[in-house]
Order: C-alpha cells, then structure tokens, then sequence
C-alpha cells in the first residue's frame, strides 16, 4: 500500500483581499477573488479530475479531464483555469461530464503501457487514480495503433532518477516544474502533436543538458515517467517521517519515505516553512552517505596519531577521552583543554557540547566552524542592528523590488533560496550582483542582473562606501526613517565620513576595478526602486574586514530605510545547516546562549544557578587562537564535534602542525576524516537521520530533526556527549532532546516560547519567540531595532596585507558548487561526483595564455603559505587577475595555499583573498605527496581496528 | 603565545577601530574590545610583547590601550 498523498488543490492559492462566493455542487463556497473552480471545489471537499493541473504549478489547460459545467455558459470549462466568479453556479459531476472523462482517459490509455502490477509506482499513480475516478472500463482503440510505449528508450544518465518517455502523457508539469519552481529551464517539449516528447535541453540525455537535478519535476510527475532510481529498486516506502535536511542554510523540510529503517526517497515536504516542496540534488538525493561503507560504527583509541587504531566499547573509549582530559588539565591547567561544537549537528547537541566545556573543562575554550565563515556577521550585525541574524523569512523576497546580492551565489551554495529569488526577479524585481566573478545569476535564462558590479577580491569596503557615498550626496537617504529609528549623533558621524571624496565611486574606480558609474547607477537603484533587499555571503564575512562589511551593509539598509517590513532587509545566507542554531546556543567563546558575554555577571548568574558550577567570567580562545595556544604548548586537548578543521581550516600546514602538539584529540564523526588522522579517540556520529533534536536556519526559523532510523553506532550525538560529561564526573540528565530545549527556552531570553509541542503545532518557529511573540517572529526589528535605535558604524577601507607582487601576481578565491558541499564529506561519498569528482582550478583566458596554460591542463598553484596542483579550467567567469578554486576534496589543498589572515574583529579567516603565482606542472605538490602518503597510512592503521578479531 | 601573531592582530583591530574622530573613545573601544573577545593568555601575550621587542611593532592606539587594560596574571 501505498503513502497517502498531501492534499493537491489542483491550483496554487491567490492572495486577494476580496472574496468571491458561489455555489459548486449546490454548495455555499466563499474563496479569495483569482482563485481557480477547481481549488475552489477542492477547498469544499469536492475533487475534480485532473492530470495536468497541481497546485505547485500555474494552471495549464492541456489534459481536458478536470471539464466542468458553468449555469449560463455554452461548453465544458476547464476548472483549472477558469477563475470563479460571484454568483457562478458550478456542476463538478454530471452524466455528460463523466462520459467526456472517460472518453478523455481512453484516449491516454490508449497510449500507455499495462504494466501497472510491475510499474514502480503502482499504486501511487495518478494517471491510475484517475482512470479508477473516471470509471474507465474499456479502451476502444486497442493498443495496436502508433503508439509510444513500444518503441521509447529509456534516460538512466541521472544517477538519480530514470525518464521512461513510454508512461510519459505530455501533461508538461515537469516541464513547467523546472520552470516555475527550480528556474533552469532545462526542459521543453520538442516535436508536434504526436510526436510531442519531453526533451531535456537540444533532445539531450538529461546529464548533458542544463539539467541540475533538482527533482522538481520528477516531483511533479503524475506518473511512472520520471521516478527516483530508489523507488525502483527498493519498491514504495511504507512509513514517512518529516524532518529536516541536514546540508545548506537553507533548512529544507522533508519527507523521509522509509521502509523498515531504510530510507527509500526524501520528499520535499509541501507544508515546508524554508523551502514550500521544493529541493536541491543534494537534499533530495544525496543522503546515501548516511549507509556508507566507510561510516565507522565502533570507538576507537590509539595512543599516538602514529600507532593503529584499536576498536574499544564505548565505556573505554570514554573512560580514555575523560582521562587524558583530567590528566591534560592537571598538567597544564584547567584552561589546556577546549572543544568545537558542529553547526551540522542539532541545536541540543551543541549546546550540550558548550555547556560541558563550560562545566566539566571549566572554561571558556569552546568555538564552532561559523568561526570560518559568518562569525563577522554575528558581531557586524549585532554592533548595527541589535541582533546576530538576518532580519528576513525567505518569503520575504517575493516582496522585493531590488535585491541586491553581495558575495553570496545562492543558484549554487543556498539553491532553494536560489529559485525563489529567481521567481521574483522573472516577476520583474531588479537584481545588483556584486561578485569578482560571473555567477550564474548574473545572466541565466530569464535573469539579467541590471547591474553585475565585478570589483576585485577584498575591496568590498571599499565598494560598500562609494554605494553610501551617493546615497548620502545624492539625497537618497530616507530622512524621516533614519531620525526616527536611528542614533542621530552615529548617523552624522557616518553621513560625514561616507561623504568624503575618498569614499566616492571615482575613487573606488581604482581599488575595485568597477567603474564610478556603474556603482553610481546601481546605489540609485537600490536606494530608490521601492523595496531594497540584500542578501550575502562568504564572499563579504571571509576577509580580513569582513566584519567591517557586514556593518558597511546595514549601514545601506538603515540609510534608505530597509529594515523592519516584508520585502527588505539585511540577510545572511547561512553556509551550513545550523550555523545560526550553534551560535544561538552559545558556541562562541565569549558568549553563553542568547548571545550574552560571559563577563556579564547576571547572565552568569543564571546559568551558574541551572548548572551548579562556577562559569569562568573571561573569555576562551577561538579556533585560530587554539592553534596557536597548542604550538606554544598551553593547548594539549580538544573535543571535537563533527567539524573537519584540518580540511576546512586555512593554512593546513599550520593547522596540521598545531594538531601533532596535541595530547588528546578527541573527533566525533561520521567518517575518518582529515581531522580523525591526527585523533587520539574516535567516537562514532550519528547522521541527521538518526536522532531527534532541531535545527536553526538562515531565517532564524527552527524546524525539528526526527529519528528516521536508530543510530548505527547505538548512540545519537547528544547521548554521546552526555555519557563524556558523565564520564568527566558531570552527569547531565536529559531522557529526550525536547528537555534539552526546554532547559534553552528557560535560560533563552529570545527561545522562552520554544518547544517541541509548539513546533508539532506550527511545523516550525522563527525565533525570537516569547512572551512578546508566541508565534515567531518573520520580520525582526518592525517599529523599532532590538537595539532601540540602529547604530551606524563607520567602515574604513583597509586594504588586506595579502598583496599581489611579481612573485604572487594573481588572487586565489575559493568557493563552493551546487552539487559538493564544503569538505565533502557527505557529497563525495554519493553519486554527486557524477557532476563533480575534482576541484579544478578556474583561470582566465588571458592568464592562462600568459602562462601556456590550456583547458585540462595540470598547474601548480603557490602562495605564501604553500603550494597545491590542480587541472585548469579556462574560463572568463572569473576576471583576468583572479582565480578561483572549491575545496571539496582533501587532496586537492586548497586550504595548503589559504592564508591566517583573518577578519579584525571575529578571525574568520581571509579565505577569499590569497595571492598566488600559477605555473604548468608535471606532478603533485610536495604536500599532496606527503598527503597521499599519510592517508595511505591512516588508513591502514583503520584495517586491525575494523577486522573481527581471531 | 607567538609575539609577532598577537601584534598584528593587536594593530588590526587598532586600524579598524582607529578611525573614530574621537580618539578617547576609540582607544576606550580597542580596550574593551581585547578585553572582551581576547583569551587571557593573548592579553598576556601581548603584554609580554609590550615588554619586548616585538612591541615596536604596536601601533600607538593599541599602546594606549594596553594602558587602560588590566595585565592578566
């Protein structure tokens, strides 16, 4: 049997503020004015027939089943795009009706293969319902005719899904999915009548084509033509479980469709807060790595990061972790130990992580991976506006006129979001892309940037001020907005400094490389178009000023009055899953959760209160600072939760030779990771599908994980940690992941109203949520700053010391692609590789011929602190002088060339900025020999640890 | 604590801050700031290297800062 479906009201709702009433099989029905007959009837209990209509979609038209019956109007409408009308009297069912119906359905039977007790949707086939509906008892025309199911081959080039165009009935919703919902338009119908096919890209396999295998469409699909391989193979699940997708910021809801405990497909969920059933190849697809062949399941313990692993039961392996921790802190000091909390894991599990640093290490020294990528925005936002998040729900761009997006490429790191801007831009909203390189945004069907604002790497000040510059000299300030909500002496001091000539568009000409009047142009625009909105990313927090630019940026949106309503806003685009919720809970090493330093004695005394210890009133060291510490030999111990720092942290050399002064390393993972070759203890992680708990995304909105499947190590991450406090001689006592926050919500100002029966309730919360807000808040700072009155900062251009020079004559950039995510570790263990399987070097066409460098080509890539190699790709995305590079893959050091240059405030690292040199190469660097020799041997030392003993 | 480390950063956060008309007040941010977000032993560290030679190196705000800074023991 099959999943019982969401309810499909055939057509997508309408926002109106009148209503229309009529009768639809003799029923009263009152609807908001635009609304379809065929949602109206719906919404009254009445289902109508349709195949081509579903209400993700805009109506269509095409399929001729959904026919109805209007009092005083000649023929058969079809409800989908008929619009009711007051007064209208409607007959959903009549005799002449059910006979069009069937007649109708004959029709695409008669073209349909009868293999439904083989199909892989049997019983979760629209196209069968409807016949079931309709009542068809008897196809006419026989099967012998022309026909499409004999002779069509099926598409298995996606690793994910299969096309079998014989089931297909041309309803177009795959093709209006890919459209309407992801907006790549991959998709068409090629041929006429009947030779009318769907066709990826030019009649393409669907891996050549624009395809980027969001799913949309095999979502959209009524029948068995576009089916995940998954379905396929293991048949329909027989159980779902609603939870949240543990990769990007952007928090997607899912359905997870299991059977027994394993997962068959995850589902977008419809009802979803962040991401209302739509997903990306990797949510949607890539969660295999949960079942890894390379997961490790059992503890491990060695005594030196040179010696084999030695698989123990838990009891030893936590029984050794607390011991080399107690004896680490009787040697050096209480302040010789530290951890990192995961923004991967759950909002519980990193708050149970800080809060043992905080009681059983007794300090401060607990940091987490926002670290390296939004810490600057945690303090930039905090200083102007009052509070560490963006001020938006996601929804909140379908009500913007410009959007301007800085140092962010949502189509690729945040791809939901991605659409959804791309929606808005399609329905007219102007777009100001400032990026050093040519993101998919700038121009992709249907979207133009009006403006692409192509500044070199680590001149973002620089640009931000020349854009207030002409806000402010032009007039363009709203006067009234900022002298009621702002600090008046602040915004003097600012309209003062912004105006200098230093800050003008000419003079950012010759730092920024973009001409004055291109920057002049697009501050007109952001300023004056109705409804501004700014979205960033790491392309503005990863500098040695990224701190500077976040402050630069919500100086622009107080300045022209964008904050504080739908439409507006300053907005984060969050790398991870939870990165907003580990630094709700208190991850940094300054702040206890809500925010709140730890020189602050009430706050203190709060929680000194709940967890009956002293809390050290200074602050601990950040994860560059602990490297540091560990190489002057005061920082011997580390627990870490599932966070790769010797991949993902920059200058690995440094950071590797931080990790051998080590004594104790103690890594909770999935996967031996870069990290784990230099552990002491390994304990096993558990994936997002096997635990209950929350995480927090990039619009503060917090959505429930639910177990889908029991841990495969027996332990969810949370009973881990508590069973190492336990074993510190801490004992925490939490029987569930709901008291854990219900111990957050008691101690969190901002999460007083949270808990697990409110998020049943409402599906999700977007925090604050309290007694001023029971409901959430989706709009922060409406009427007034959670600060009282906005604060402008000023934001001095200070160039990076990472200069270019003869010998360093390029900047390196790094980011990251739609089908990898950050380390890889996750991705690279599923068929996304199909897209990606290197990171390669992208360089411009006039580089590359300055240096004899063609496409494929192997270069070596040097930087003050090392050097890697990697193949090339000659692109004109990137701008002469820049380079750019992922770092999904281990071997390809990326992070060997990255700089300890860091942001002023936060040391988020400066990854955007390296000078570099690129030559022709033979061969791998010496580091990736090195590395290549060491993972060989790590490796091995894994081998006694997981062969049966005897 | 590597001297040359804590300098840099130490002059960092002074070139950012540094840009207050108000020099009073910029050095009472710088300050609070190393107080605020600085581990005790990198406050130590950057008075040793106030002592030292590494010290020369300490842009003149983040000189007047330390004045107003509790050295950690």
């Amino acid at each position: 049997m099959s999943l019982p479906r969401d309810p499909d009201y055939g057509t997508p709702a309408r926002d109106s503020e009148h209503s229309v009433s009529l009768l639809i099989d003799g029923q009263p029905v009152c609807v908001p004015a635009g609304t379809s007959i065929m949602r109206a009837a719906g919404q009254s209990g009445c289902s109508i027939p349709k195949l081509c209509a579903t209400d993700s979609l805009e109506p269509f038209g095409s399929c001729r089943l959904c026919l109805v019956e209007v009092e005083g109007r000649k023929g058969y409408p079809a409800s989908c795009t008929t619009p009711v009308e007051a007064g209208m009297v409607v007959r959903t069912q009549t005799p002449k009706l059910a006979e069009l119906r069937r007649n109708v359905m004959e029709l695409y039977i008669s073209d349909h293969p009868l293999d439904c007790l083989t199909c892989p949707t049997n019983g979760n086939c629209e196209l069968q319902d409807m016949a079931g509906v309709v009542g068809l008892r008897e196809v006419r025309y026989g099967f012998k005719g022309e026909n499409h199911f004999e002779c069509s081959q099926k598409d298995e080039s996606n690793p994910y899904f299969s096309y079998d165009p014989a089931k297909c009935i041309v309803c177009n919703r795959c093709v209006r999915a890919c459209e309407e919902t992801q907006g790549t338009f991959a998709l068409t119908i090629s041929g006429r009548g009947f030779a009318s096919r769907v066709s990826p890209g030019q009649d393409q396999p669907f891996m050549d084509s624009e395809c980027v295998s969001c799913g949309a469409c095999v979502n959209a699909c009524p029948t068995a033509t576009l089916t995940e391989k998954s379905v396929i193979q293991l048949g329909q699940a027989e159980r779902s479980v609603t939870t949240t997708c543990a990769y990007c910021g952007v928090g997607c809801s899912f359905k997870a469709e299991v059977k027994g405990n394993q997962v068959v497909r995850m589902v977008p969920a419809k009802d979803g807060g962040a991401n209302a059933g739509h997903a990306c190849v990797k949510g949607r697809f890539a969660w295999g790595y949960a079942t890894h062949a390379d997961r490790i399941t059992t503890p491990m313990i060695r005594p030196s990061v040179d010696a084999p692993w030695q698989k123990v039961s838990w009891e030893e392996a936590l029984a050794y972790a607390a011991g080399e921790f107690r004896r680490i802190q009787a040697k050096y000091g209480r302040s010789a130990v530290g951890g990192i909390t995961s923004s991967r894991c759950t909002n519980e599990e990193t708050y149970l992580v800080q809060k043992l640093i905080r009681t059983a290490f007794g300090n401060n020294n607990v940091d987490t991976c926002a670290r390296v990528c939004h810490s600057p925005t945690g303090y930039g936002l905090k200083q102007t506006l009052g509070e560490s998040a963006g001020t938006q729900d996601f929804a909140s761009v379908l009500k913007a006129d410009v959007v301007m997006v800085i140092g962010a490429n949502p189509t690729d790191g945040h791809p939901v979001f991605g659409s959804l801007l791309k929606r808005r831009i399609r329905e007219g909203a102007r777009l100001i892309v400032v990026d050093p390189r040519a993101i998919d945004l700038v121009r992709s069907p249907h979207v133009a940037a009006a403006h692409h604002l192509k500044l070199l790497p680590g001149t973002n000040v620089a640009m931000v001020n020349a854009l207030a510059h002409v806000i402010v000299t032009e007039g363009l300030v709203d006067e009234p907005y900022v002298a009621e909500r702002c600090e008046g002496p602040a915004f003097e001091a600012w309209r003062e400094f912004v105006a200098r000539p230093d800050n003008s568009p000419e003079a950012a000409e010759a730092i920024t490389g973009v001409p004055a009047a291109e920057i002049r142009a697009a501050a007109r625009l952001y300023a004056t178009a109705g409804n501004g909105a700014i979205y960033y990313g790491l392309g503005v927090t990863e500098h040695s000023q990224g701190s500077t630019t976040v402050m630069g940026i919500a100086n622009l949106a107080m300045a022209t009055g964008n904050v504080g309503r739908p439409g507006v806003g300053v907005n984060p685009l969050r790398g991870q899953n939870n990165v907003q919720g580990s630094c709700d809970m208190g991850s940094f090493p300054h702040e206890l959760p809500g925010y709140r330093h730890v020189s602050d004695a009430t706050t203190r005394a709060l929680f000194e209160d709940a967890w009956k210890v002293r809390i050290d009133p200074e602050p601990g060291l950040r994860i560059p600072n602990m490297f540091e510490a560990a190489l002057d030999g005061s920082f011997k111990g580390i627990y870490i939760q599932g966070e790769d720092i010797v991949q993902s942290d920059p200058n690995t050399q440094h950071v590797e030779a931080a990790m051998a002064q080590m004594e104790c390393v103690v890594v909770q993972d999935l996967f031996l990771n870069e990290t784990a070759k230099w552990a002491h203890v390994f304990l096993p992680g558990s994936s997002f599908l096997e635990k209950d708990g929350t995480f927090t995304n990039a619009e503060r909105r917090i959505s429930r994980v639910r177990k889908v499947m029991p841990p495969l190590a027996g332990k969810a991450d949370w009973e881990t940690t508590l069973a190492l406090a336990e074993a510190l001689g801490y004992p925490m006592h939490y029987a569930h992941p709901s008291e854990i926050m219900d111990e957050i919500a008691r101690l969190t100002p901002s999460f007083h109203g949270v808990s697990y029966d409110l998020l049943e309730k409402k599906g999700s919360i977007q925090w604050p949520c309290n007694e001023a807000a029971p409901e959430g808040t989706p709009t922060m700072h409406v009427g007034a700053f959670i600060r009282g009155k906005g604060r402008f900062m000023l934001t001095p251009y200070v160039p990076t010391t990472e200069k270019v020079t003869r010998r360093f004559p390029l900047i390196l950039t790094t980011g990251r692609i739609l089908s990898q995510y950050n380390v890889g570790a996750q991705t690279r263990r599923t068929a996304n590789v199909a897209w990606h399987d290197e990171d390669r070097l992208e360089i411009h066409p006039v580089d590359a011929e300055d240096r004899g460098i063609r496409e494929g080509d192997w270069v070596g890539i040097a930087s003050r602190a090392g050097e890697t190699v990697l193949r090339a790709t000659v692109t004109e995305r990137v701008q002469p002088g820049v380079v750019y590079t992922t770092f999904h893959f281990p071997e390809s050091g990326a992070n060997v060339i990255t700089t300890d240059n860091s942001d002023w405030a936060t040391n988020c690292p400066e990854y955007k900025v390296t000078a570099v040199q690129v030559t022709l190469c033979a061969q791998p660097s010496e580091w990736q020999q090195r590395f290549a020799r060491r993972r060989e041997e790590q490796q091995a030392f894994l081998k006694p640890a997981t062969t049966p003993a005897g | 604590m590597n001297h040359d480390y804590i300098v840099r950063m130490a002059n960092q956060i002074g070139d950012a801050l540094g840009i207050n008309p108000d020099r009073e007040q910029a050095v009472r941010d710088l300050a609070d700031h190393l107080t605020r977000f600085w581990e005790p032993r990198m406050r130590k560290a950057l008075f040793e290297a106030l002592d030292g030679s590494a010290g020369r190196q300490l842009s003149p705000l983040v000189l007047a800062a330390t004045a107003r800074m509790k050295r950690p023991a």
